[in-house]
């Protein structure tokens, strides 16, 4: 075996064991979406429905989000076999994960075709990717992006050996269209990279004509959710409508101050010459699209939604800025067709996400990561080439450094997630559903909050509710919030109140009640008929770091 | 040493910066009366706000005397400029363009020893990168030169872009800002 192979092998080594160490406790708490995903894939695999009773859907309704179906599907092989659990849940993202660093090497060593440090670049690319902070984040959990990332480079690299052997051009079509499947942001993305490979390759592409029907035939897999869209306009729409900057008020309050702000006989035409809608939404995005690359964003604080968040760090090291900047600069020295695919791509990345109000968003600008490590590897490798004096003390400090970084992230991610932000990774949840258990079939009804997440798929997920029981008692909350999201009220005798007010809840002594420590005082009381109606704490779901998550109570009667 | 010509292109460029007009516009404040930041977390927060594509390109200073509240003390086209310029910089790394670059992280981390965002610290570090967009600038003008077709045809497209936007920002700064300092 050559050395470099053993890097290689080394390299997918430490991949691994990152991606699948405790694999089930960190993050620790199943957030909702994997819940979801997970409870929709136990769904299919019992029934050939959904948690809603729709047969096959190309598009699971669950909290109003119109997930994207891939991610369930490939978790059904692994609930039946590994039962329905974190374990299953996790492991198809987790074994992509490591596909991914194996497939970025592959990649690196086509888009790196002439440069005679290629390999070097390859193996550095791939470890980048293998410990950084970012796809770790992202491949230990259940998250959409983890697949729609893979399949997407798939099809890129499929599409560049396609190139020479015409038959890999159909498999890249197929790989492009399963990221399709996977996430929504590549009904975007996708096209574009597709446009961006056609028009950077388009001599050897449009050399023959059968490499075009070859492509084209790739996305007969698309056939199937084209025909739910004519069906249903929100298998497409869905979550895109809710997040759109297009819905959002911003733009819309600008251009209104600004009309205002002009002078009352100013002609409309001229006003709306300075103050149009293009212009502004134009405005709207690139600053939107820009905020990605804030170094801030990158490698300081990294994104501050839930549950992507690594406190104290971006999504990147520190150090990568410093070889990003350089990787850059020398990509533009160099001039090739490889070197231009990569700098579209890292540029295009943030795109989608810029068409929606929350940015920056680390889930939905994930496509960059590839191009990211790529860069950041081949910058580091110019850096050292570059190096003449005291070589090996250079590496040696680079070595070091990132050695210190690597552990600040695991201390980071395994112990400060776990004590400073449980909550944002849903944490106690099964902790309570596994009391709730023990406790419920001694009282008529539970009542649960529905604060931090939605409640009840965490108690369809951890008891393996019968889909076709749950069926037969979900009340559906008919009303679509703002953000597009729906609400279970409850099933069997579970009773999920949209917004759990204290003074207009049912109170009676054999209701069983769930809510957060400061929806309700432990001191809570009131007078019924002649006697004290007073909280009866039974047990408190603790986070880690010792503070409440969940009380559960009942209510009894004292006298006075 | 820039020739006549493209001394007076910097000029223009200068005086149709939005910051310079600000500056002329507003006045400066006595910036070392201000009291100086000594926490590291206080600084880095400052760092981050005055490196960010908010600030610098959107909003500016909050203060109405200070800043439009409708655009940031540089203009959008300028971001290209200025990306451009860095390579520039970084390209044939000679003593001046150390100095320049030099210039410009000392003057941002001073900024950043005040409370942020702040039109009077920002300047210091506005000039180092005014010059920057302009060495950005040349590097443009010299790629529409030596260019084909498709990239004029796209350069004509980003010049107009230019001179649509530096049009809104003069309605902006003639029309909206004095109203704003009334309602103030």
């Amino acid at each position: 075996m050559t050395k470099n192979k053993k890097y290689f092998l080394l390299i997918i080594c430490i991949a691994f064991f990152l991606r699948f160490f405790i694999l089930s406790s960190f993050p620790p708490g199943l957030y909702s979406d994997e819940t979801a995903l997970g409870y929709n894939a136990y769904s299919l695999l019992k029934t050939g429905k959904d948690e809603f009773g729709k047969s096959w859907p190309l598009t699971f309704q669950s909290f109003g989000d119109y997930k994207p179906p891939l991610s369930s599907w490939a978790m059904i092989p692994f609930v039946a076999v590994f039962g329905l659990n974190e374990f299953s849940v996790r492991l198809p993202f987790a074994i992509a994960g490591v596909l991914s660093v194996i497939l970025i090497y592959y990649l690196c060593l086509e888009l790196f075709l002439k440069n005679k440090n290629k390999q070097i670049i390859a193996l550095l690319s791939a470890l980048f990717l293998a410990i950084s902070p970012w796809h770790l984040n992202q491949t230990r959990s259940a998250m959409l992006v983890g697949l729609e990332v893979f399949f997407n480079v798939l099809g890129v690299f499929l599409f560049l050996k396609g190139l020479k052997k015409r038959n890999l051009l159909f498999l890249s079509a197929v790989s492009f269209s399963l990221a399709v499947y996977a996430y929504y942001g590549s009904r975007i993305t996708a096209p574009l990279t597709i446009l961006a490979l056609v028009i950077i390759y388009r001599k050897k592409f449009f050399s023959n004509l059968n490499n075009i029907w070859f492509f084209l035939l790739g996305f007969i897999v698309l056939v199937p959710l084209l025909i739910a869209i004519v069906k249903d306009p929100l298998t497409i729409l869905g979550r895109a409508k809710y997040m759109s900057i297009f819905r959002d008020e911003n733009v819309q309050g600008q251009l209104w101050e600004a009309s205002t702000l002009d002078r009352p006989d100013f002609p409309p035409a001229l006003s709306r010459f300075f103050h149009n809608k293009p212009f502004y939404y134009f405005k709207d995005i690139t600053r939107r699209w820009l905020h990605h690359f804030e170094w801030s964003f990158l490698f300081a604080k990294g994104g501050s939604v839930a549950p992507f968040q690594i406190p104290n760090m971006g999504l990147f090291y520190l150090l990568d800025f410093i070889f990003l900047i350089a990787g850059i600069f020398y990509l533009i020295k160099e001039k090739s067709k490889g070197f231009l695919f990569i700098l579209f791509w890292f540029l295009l990345a943030p795109f989608v996400s810029a068409l929606t109000f929350m940015t920056p968003a680390s889930n939905r600008n994930f496509n960059m990561i590839f191009p990211a490590c790529m860069i950041i590897a081949f910058g580091l490798t110019v850096f050292i080439a570059k190096v003449k004096t005291n070589k090996k003390n250079w590496i040696a400090a680079i070595f070091l450094t990132y050695l210190l970084l690597f552990i600040f992230y695991l201390y980071q991610y395994y112990y400060v997630v776990s004590h400073k932000i449980p909550d944002q990774r849903h944490f106690g949840r099964k902790q309570l559903v596994q009391e709730l258990v023990l406790l419920q079939d001694n009282y008529s009804k539970v009542i649960l909050t529905n604060k931090g997440g939605p409640t009840y798929i965490f108690l369809l997920f951890y008891q393996q509710y019968d889909p076709e029981k749950y069926w037969q008692t979900m009340k559906i909350d008919p009303f679509i919030n703002d953000l597009g999201w729906g609400h279970i009220f409850g099933f069997a005798d579970y009773k999920i109140p949209r917004e759990f007010y204290w003074d207009k809840i049912e109170k009676k002594e054999n209701i069983l009640y769930v809510s957060y420590e400061e929806e309700v005082s432990d001191a809570w009381q009131e007078p019924v008929n002649g006697r004290q109606m007073k909280v009866n704490i039974i047990k408190k779901v603790l986070y880690p770091n010792g503070k409440t998550a969940y009380k559960i109570f009942d209510l009894r009667l004292y006298e006075k | 040493m820039l020739s006549k010509k493209k001394c007076l292109v910097a000029l223009l460029f200068l005086f149709i910066s939005p910051w310079f007009i600000q500056l002329l516009v507003s006045g400066f404040e006595w910036w070392w009366v201000k009291p100086l930041v000594f926490n590291l977390n206080n600084i880095w927060e400052n760092l981050i706000i005055n490196t960010s594509v908010d600030y610098l390109f959107f909003q500016g200073d909050p203060r109405v005397q200070f800043g439009t509240q409708e655009t940031g003390p540089f203009y959008i086209y300028q971001i290209p400029l200025i990306l451009i310029g860095f390579y520039a910089l970084f390209d044939n790394f000679n003593l001046r363009k150390k100095i320049l670059l030099g210039w410009l992280i000392t003057a941002v981390l001073f900024a950043s020893c005040f409370s942020s965002p702040d039109f009077s610290f920002d300047l210091f570090y506005f000039i180092p990168l005014q010059i920057i967009s302009f060495l950005g600038l040349l590097k443009i003008i010299d790629i529409w030169r030596k260019g084909k077709l498709l990239i004029k045809g796209i350069l004509s497209a980003y010049a107009l872009l230019a001179v649509y936007e530096m049009i809104i920002f003069f309605h902006i700064i003639i029309v909206h800002y004095p109203k704003r300092l009334l309602m103030m």
